[in-house]
């Protein structure tokens, strides 16, 4: 993807942004200027929203293309295989924050971690396993026994 | 209180026990991840906010400054010798510093770096010692149009150092005070964008959205990159600089002092900006510039001197205005909310133990960071060999727990997870995070402010710019607008990119 459709993109995003924070705003009292509501402050800031981010949309809609620009080609990630990792990190992260409710911590620790690791690089059962056995105790003996957050106690109640 | 009263009542808290191993604790976790690339203090505070949560307030503000500080020691480090910034404040170190570590003078310039910070270090606490109070005593008289007027300055500061272009700069931190609006409204008591979840009644939490913006964010950046990196360290002997070096090195750090002690108290300001600005002050005041680049001392001695000074000035807002600086500063604000402590001019007289508890652990905290680095150099050089990928899925599971554990609530982790979806994406689409967490930050006092002067001058506009501060904070806000808006030929906006 060019830069400039992800500018255009990413400026497009909040200036759409901008006209949605000024629908809210109205939804709330605007009162006057001696006397501002609630919804003055919200209607401000979307308008200062909407102009900025509408003023970068237009700049990049107008720039002329030039294909010797490096900046013009320059790609989204920095080698092929970081979308990969960057997904995986997320998603992974994501499950940890599912598992945590259902599975309590220990567990969910253990599978972050064990995944984390093999995901990133496959094939090292072993190192994984350790490191997860390692940071599942870890992390238990530091946040629920030392600092004693309560986690929720998840289906085996540990 | 006179200055030896302040002084005895001072190191009387930072002496006791449990805070002396708080700030050893600090500093030492702060030299480490300073070491580390990749890991910034920013992250690091939001990680290891949770583990202040079982601490009084006053050891767990010594522990996380110590950190901040303890991190702009350790980044010189990796700069010299691996060609590497471990901060992104010591990213010009890398210039010259590495090239005396080439010509095997790595250890006068890792001497020079540790020296060099720790006298900037303690006469930046000193200003913080002195000023302080006089700030605070001012402040106190500040009424609406005076924060009005000092938050739109900040602001406005904010944008123009940012590093890329300031409209998307002042864009962000437009989002930051539409994300400040989220939650009942202080005046009428209506809650306001909370799509009827009950949780975003208080409003969208601060460190679930710092987390995400820079703990799991910066994780999914570093993720970019292939996890494994070759270290390549140079040998070093000898750390002490000779007469020669410190006849060269003693001006810059003089220099590198105030420059770092000034910007370290704008809004945005801070460490980076201020080894910058260090960088071209001492490029401008050389009598051989073109010697820069092949391991000059000035330029290594200046930077790091710069960055220390900024850190610890960088609290005079904070603690006088209730107003930070920078990201790391909101982190602090946000740790003190959550032990029920609120910064601003009255933190003094309320909390004189934080006030002058966390000023004096400083004094204590940069001799503590002389004697961390120098002799312990060869540890910190064997940590930079801790794979990467064992180490982000640690970082990742602390900014869960961080999130969680502050107020047991699964909706901080969900906004923590969120943010760092968007923290990744804008600084994927060149925009900032820091400006956004700012405003943010400021939001709803500049919302109530506002709305307070309002009624007080009947809805006129004239007031902000008639009453004497409020129109001196104004008119500069507006000139830096103004001149932000031309074209870049101003020295600040000329400063070397910051790629880090």
């Amino acid at each position: 993807m060019r830069t400039r459709t992800r500018e255009l993109i990413s400026s497009g995003i909040w200036t759409a942004l901008g006209f949605v924070v000024i629908l809210g705003a109205r939804q709330y009292s605007l009162g006057t200027l001696g006397n501002p509501g609630p919804g003055f402050f919200p209607l401000v800031l979307g308008c200062l929203l909407a102009s900025l981010s509408g003023i970068v949309f237009l700049k990049n809609l107008k720039q002329k293309l030039t294909e010797q620009d490096p900046k013009e080609t320059r790609s989204f990630f920095p080698e092929p295989s970081s979308a990969k990792r960057v997904i995986i990190a997320y998603v992974n992260l994501c499950f940890f924050r599912l598992a945590l409710q259902f599975l309590g911590f220990l567990l969910s620790v253990f599978f972050f971690s064990f995944f984390s690791v093999l995901a990133i690089e496959p094939l090292q059962w072993r190192k994984s396993l350790i490191f997860s056995i390692l940071s599942a105790l870890g992390n238990h003996l530091l946040f629920s026994v030392w600092l004693q957050i309560e986690f929720p106690s998840g289906i085996l109640g540990l | 209180m006179d200055f030896l009263h302040q002084a005895s009542y001072g190191f009387s808290i930072a002496l006791q026990p449990a805070n002396l191993f708080f700030c050893f604790l600090g500093c030492l976790a702060g030299t480490l991840i300073g070491v580390l690339p990749g890991i910034g203090p920013a992250a690091t505070l939001s990680f290891l906010l949770p583990v202040t949560l079982a601490m009084s307030p006053v050891s767990a503000i010594i522990l996380l400054s110590g950190i901040y500080y303890g991190a702009l020691y350790g980044g010189s480090t990796t700069s010299i010798l691996v060609n590497m910034p471990g901060e992104a404040a010591s990213a010009v170190t890398c210039l010259d510093g590495y090239q005396m570590a080439r010509s095997g003078r790595a250890g006068p310039a890792l001497g020079i770096a540790a020296f060099g910070s720790f006298i900037a270090g303690t006469v930046s606490t000193l200003g913080l010692t002195f000023l302080s109070p006089v700030l605070a005593d001012v402040a106190i008289k500040f009424g609406a149009f005076e924060y009005v007027s000092l938050m739109f300055l900040g602001l406005t500061i904010l944008a123009y150092l940012a590093r890329g272009s300031m409209i998307k700069a002042l864009s962000m931190a437009v989002v930051g005070l539409i994300i400040g609006t989220v939650g009942t409204d202080l005046i009428s008591g209506i809650p306001r964008f909370t799509f009827g979840i009950e949780e975003l009644y208080d409003g969208v939490g601060l460190i679930p959205v710092l987390m995400g913006l820079f703990g799991i964010a910066e994780v999914l950046i570093n993720m970019e990159e292939s996890l494994k990196k070759d270290v390549y360290t140079t040998r070093f002997k000898g750390l002490f600089p000779d007469r020669q070096d410190w006849k060269d090195a003693i001006k810059p750090i003089g220099r590198g002092t105030v420059v770092g002690f000034l910007l370290g108290t704008l809004p945005g300001g801070g460490a980076v900006i201020s080894s910058f600005v260090s960088y071209a002050v001492e490029k401008r005041v050389s009598k051989h510039p073109e010697k820069f680049g092949t391991g000059t001392i000035e330029v290594v001695a200046g930077p790091e001197s710069a960055n220390n000074a900024a850190s610890t000035s960088s609290f005079i807002p904070l603690l006088t205005l209730g107003i930070p600086a920078n990201v790391v500063m909101a982190m602090l604000l946000g740790a003190l909310i959550i032990h029920g402590v609120k910064p601003g001019p009255l933190l003094m007289q309320d909390n004189p133990d934080i006030f002058w508890g966390t000023i004096y652990s400083m004094y204590l905290g940069n001799v503590m960071l002389l004697v961390l680095n120098l002799p312990l150099i060869g540890l910190w050089v064997k940590i930079l060999r801790v794979p990467y990928l064992l180490l982000f899925p640690l970082i990742l599971i602390f900014c869960i727990v961080g999130s969680y554990g502050s107020e047991n609530k699964f909706m901080d982790v969900n906004v923590m997870i969120f943010f760092g979806l968007i923290g990744y994406l804008i600084r994927k689409t060149e925009y900032e995070a820091a400006p956004l967490v700012m405003a943010m930050v400021l939001g709803p006092i500049f919302e109530k402010s506002l709305r307070q002067a309002l009624m007080v001058s009947s809805g006129s506009f004239v007031p902000f710019f008639t009453r004497p501060i409020s129109g001196v904070l104004l008119g500069m806000g507006i000139l830096l607008l103004i001149t932000g808006a031309l074209p870049r030929k101003l020295f600040l906006r000329k400063l070397p990119p910051n790629e880090v």
